[in-house]
């Protein structure tokens, strides 16, 4: 709400303040993790016993572990029973490393990463055909097979495990109890601050849109795949270097560590921290270490407490610790009138007087596609062409075959004859993602609108993939990311000027209502550089003053250029916005021309239209009764 | 002919329980983790009825099928809840398997407990194989739960609504169909049904905390073998990883035969995601 009038009311003093404040909450994310690395690692010059040191090593090695279950649970969505697994594999990597010669925390370290790397790649694969509970239930695989791999692979000790594992060395010298706690909570601090910038980048909130879903995911042309096997390695990684730092504190690695009592108390630390957070993993690692510790009287009841966190954690739903924290945030960042991390910094430098730019709207011709499903014929022989700078309308009843047209145009379904071209190029017929990549924009029906962003993120999510930025360039956050990050929000802020949306840019996207869902959805269709916008039933559930608005918004569009494909239900708008208008009915073609022919055409009056409505009346006044989209 | 006896008597046990996940997967679309526990807790529940309060066999089977049923009808009332549903009801029912696993090694501790037999242990021969008449009992079951309910659904009116909701839930609704209400029954059936067996199964595995979580386990790949919505290809599936199991354990190595039935699992899902003998797809979501 506020951008605007935040910058109206500004007396000299009142600015400054919001600037300092500004400044501060900007850089709290990082200041409060240094200041408690400081602290910590002061720890040993106060005088911390060994027993305490151990502790604290342990609880890095745990905070690693959870942290990984958000990266795959939290932000990508997907439940890994598996972590456990990957845990073991950096215990048993790093452990045998140590004992057999090559003992540095670096190298080792490096070493069980890259191991749990590679087991979280291929735990996560059949991650690509499945999902949600059969991959956890794959995942959980994992644990049951330890036991069997410790007894298969020689040299690790099968049931007995590892044991005498050596104090770790750090290029040659050997590490005291308090050094070694340094170097294991400074790994902790390094993984949390590339985490950090990993997630509060454009990577984070395509996360977000991938959790949300994948067809949103594929119709902006990110792939679903990619983005999936970053959630696993990113989940695998910490949990391995996690599993490394923990064989050398307890100095030994055994199979019955690794059971499913740990796997689930892994999620439930998660799930205590907030499982889409940065920082909250430090309390789940906390919580986990904490029980590990009180093992006598505690351990017994643990089970139950686990169980009753993860069934809490479901029905609430709450965000752990990690929300508190950040209520606390959003209640300061409203006492000082800040409206939001980037909006005050850049705003300055933003122009909007592109309102006016031209959209490079592309030519797009369906020429007689067919598709069936079994023994139905949803499309017979359909041929249509969408021109730059007009609106076309495809109607139809239900049935007709306007939602296989609209998929087959959005790739989503492959048609069985005939093809799909845009300015004279065949697309592939090989899925939404590469139809998006070749300039196909949609919308849904009902809005995909993915958890967690704020409106400026959900269209410039669309853009992750058109402009590609490696995840290491993010976590280094090189000049490159920066820009790019910049970019994106300009652009974004520029298209929800275009869609009627810029004073909404920051609340939570979400909360927003169905008509602005919808404009944000044609927001997010602008934002990459796509030729054809395909509007699916873009009015149903609206009211007469936000479809008011919408076709404002479409008009505007269309004088700037683009091709813009109405699917529809509703007639009177139809024929109201569009430009041309072809009529479906039983998958077939049955009418088409100017809104003012088609209208008229006996042909659609005689099929579905009703007589009475239409042919006396002019095209302009509304139709009292409208028999296509009351079926809605 | 003994080890194949031995084989389809723990495949069996997966079968029966890869069917009632299916019962539950089917009316409600969610695959029920805590169905695992909730079996362990008849198993422990049916042991008490005998060993402790004396009960007769078949009353001891009946009482764990009941509190199994009210297990299952709690469950439902906490993971159907709407905000409970989504992503969530994964997290809902692996809560409520550790609760109740951890619930029970609270009360029984941790120790493997003995379940006597609730047929007789005189061993027979049949086809020229040793086998348990328990064993012979568990295979029985499997067959005659997978027959009725496929026969339930065919043939009976609420079966056909049961369909009708796992088909489309929204078209139920609008039907009139109560989809809540199949649903938590769903839970209900599909808890007595785990709990009336727990007796017969226990005689086989023994009683022991963590045969929650490793039996749910083989259901599912059980399950997944046989597909999502055919009663009868759980069955199979049970049967099948069965001899998968005890053949590979024998033949092979004690050390592999898991990662032999993870490798027939993730080859199902990439290849054969509809299960091995699915002729219907199942929309998957």
């Amino acid at each position: 709400m506020s951008v605007g009038a935040s910058g109206a009311a500004s007396p000299a003093t009142s600015t400054e303040l919001r600037d300092v404040a500004h400044r501060l909450r900007n850089r709290a994310p990082v200041i409060g993790p240094l200041l408690a690395l400081a602290l910590v690692l002061l720890l040993p010059v106060i005088g911390l016993n060994v027993f305490w040191e151990g502790q604290i090593v342990l609880m890095a090695a745990y905070v690693l572990v959870v942290s990984g279950v958000n990266v795959t649970f939290g932000y990508a969505g997907e439940l890994a029973l598996g972590q456990v697994g990957v845990f073991a594999v950096g215990a048993y990597v790093g452990g045998w490393l140590a004992s057999n010669g090559f003992n540095d925390v670096v190298l080792d370290v490096l070493a069980a990463a890259a191991a749990g790397a590679f087991v979280g790649l291929l735990s996560g694969l059949p991650g690509l055909r499945i999902g949600g509970w059969a991959l956890a239930m794959t995942s959980f695989f994992l644990v049951i097979l330890i036991p069997d791999l410790t007894q298969i692979i020689p040299g690790i000790g099968g049931d007995v495990g590892l044991s005498a594992i050596p104090v770790p060395k750090f290029f040659g010298a050997t590490l005291s109890s308090g050094e070694f706690m340094i170097v294991a909570v400074a790994i902790l601090a390094l993984w949390l601050g590339g985490f950090r910038n990993f997630i509060e980048s454009r990577h984070g909130i395509a996360l977000k849109m991938l959790r949300e879903s994948r067809d949103l995911t594929a119709a902006v042309g990110s792939s679903v795949y990619r983005m999936k096997l970053v959630a696993y390695v990113g989940g695998a990684i910490p949990a391995a270097m996690g599993g490394a730092l923990f064989a050398w504190q307890i100095q030994f690695v055994g199979p019955a560590t690794f059971d499913f009592t740990l796997a689930i108390a892994m999620i439930a630390g998660s799930i205590v921290g907030g499982t889409d957070s940065v920082y909250g993993a430090v309390a789940g690692g906390a919580l986990l270490e904490y029980v590990s510790f009180k093992t006598a009287s505690f351990a017994q009841y643990s089970v139950v407490v686990y169980g009753a966190i993860l069934l809490i954690g479901g029905v609430l739903i709450s965000g752990g610790l990690a929300s508190v924290g950040r209520k606390v945030v959003t209640k300061l960042r409203i006492a000082t009138d800040v409206p939001s991390r980037e909006s005050s910094a850049i705003e300055t430098g933003l122009d909007l007087s592109d309102d006016g730019e031209r959209i490079a709207g592309t030519r797009l011709e369906v020429s007689d596609v067919s598709k069936s499903f079994g023994a139905v014929e949803a499309l017979k022989h359909v041929s249509l062409t969408a021109e730059p700078g007009q609106i076309t309308g495809i109607i139809g009843p239900n049935g007709s075959g306007k939602t296989t047209l609209l998929n087959v145009i959005a790739g989503v379904y492959p048609p069985q004859s005939g093809s799909v071209s845009v300015n004279g190029q065949l697309l592939p017929s090989t899925g939404p993602q590469q139809h998006a990549r070749q300039g196909i924009a949609r919308t849904f029906q009902s809005p995909i609108i993915p958890r967690g962003l704020r409106a400026w993120e959900v269209v410039a999510a669309a853009r992750y993939h058109e402009v590609y930025c490696s995840i290491g360039r993010t976590i280094l956050r090189t000049p490159r990311a920066r820009r790019l990050e910049r970019d994106d929000y300009r652009l974004a802020l520029a298209t929800l000027e275009r869609v009627g949306l810029r004073h909404l840019a920051n609340a939570p996207a979400t909360t927003l209502s169905l008509g602005h869902r919808r404009l944000l959805e044609v927001g997010r269709t602008l934002v990459r550089r796509s030729g054809v916008v395909l509007l699916d039933e873009a009015a149903s559930g609206l009211d007469e003053q936000d479809i008011e608005v919408l076709a404002g918004v479409l008009r505007r569009l269309r004088d700037a250029g683009a091709t813009i494909v109405l699917v529809e239900h509703n007639f009177p708008l139809v024929v109201e916005l569009a430009d041309i208008i072809y009529v479906l009915e039983f998958g077939q073609v049955i009418s088409s021309g100017v809104p003012d022919v088609v209208q008229h055409d006996p042909v659609v009056i005689s099929s579905y239209l009703g007589e009475a409505v239409f042919t006396d009346e002019p095209a302009s006044v509304p139709v009292p009764m409208d028999p296509i989209g009351s079926e809605l | 002919m003994t080890l194949l006896w031995s084989a389809l008597s723990v495949g069996a046990i997966y079968a029966l329980l890869a069917i009632t996940l299916n019962l539950i997967y089917t009316s409600v679309g969610v695959f029920n983790f805590a169905q695992g526990a909730i079996l362990t807790l008849g198993v422990y529940i049916s042991y008490t009825g005998v060993a402790d309060w004396h009960l007769p066999t078949w009353i001891a089977a009946l009482v764990g099928g009941v509190a199994c049923a009210v297990a299952g009808l709690v469950e439902a009332r906490i993971c159907l809840l709407p905000r409970a549903l989504g992503r969530n009801e994964l997290l809902t029912t692996v809560g409520v398997a550790t609760l109740l696993a951890g619930g029970i090694s609270l009360i029984w501790g941790e120790n493997d407990r003995l379940v006597a037999s609730p047929v007789s242990t005189r061993i027979l021969t049949v086809f020229g194989g040793r086998v348990a008449p328990d064993q012979l009992l568990l295979i029985a079951l499997a067959i005659v739960f997978a027959a009725g309910i496929s026969l339930w659904y065919r043939f009976t009116l609420a079966g056909l609504a049961s369909l009708a909701v796992a088909e489309d839930r929204d078209a139920a609704r609008i039907r009139g169909i109560n989809v809540l209400r199949k649903s938590i029954a769903a839970f209900v059936i599909g808890g007595a049904i785990a709990g009336f067996i727990g007796l017969a199964v226990g005689s086989q595995t023994y009683a022991y905390p963590e045969l929650s979580s490793s039996l749910v386990l083989y259901a599912f790949v059980a399950f997944v073998l046989g597909g999502a919505g055919s009663l009868g290809g759980s069955l199979l599936g049970g049967l099948i990883l069965g001899c998968v199991q005890q053949y590979s354990a024998r033949y092979v190595s004690v050390n592999y035969s898991d990662l032999i039935v993870f490798g027939l699992l993730l080859t199902t899902l990439m290849v054969f995601p509809n299960g091995l003998f699915a002729r219907t797809n199942v929309r998957t979501v």
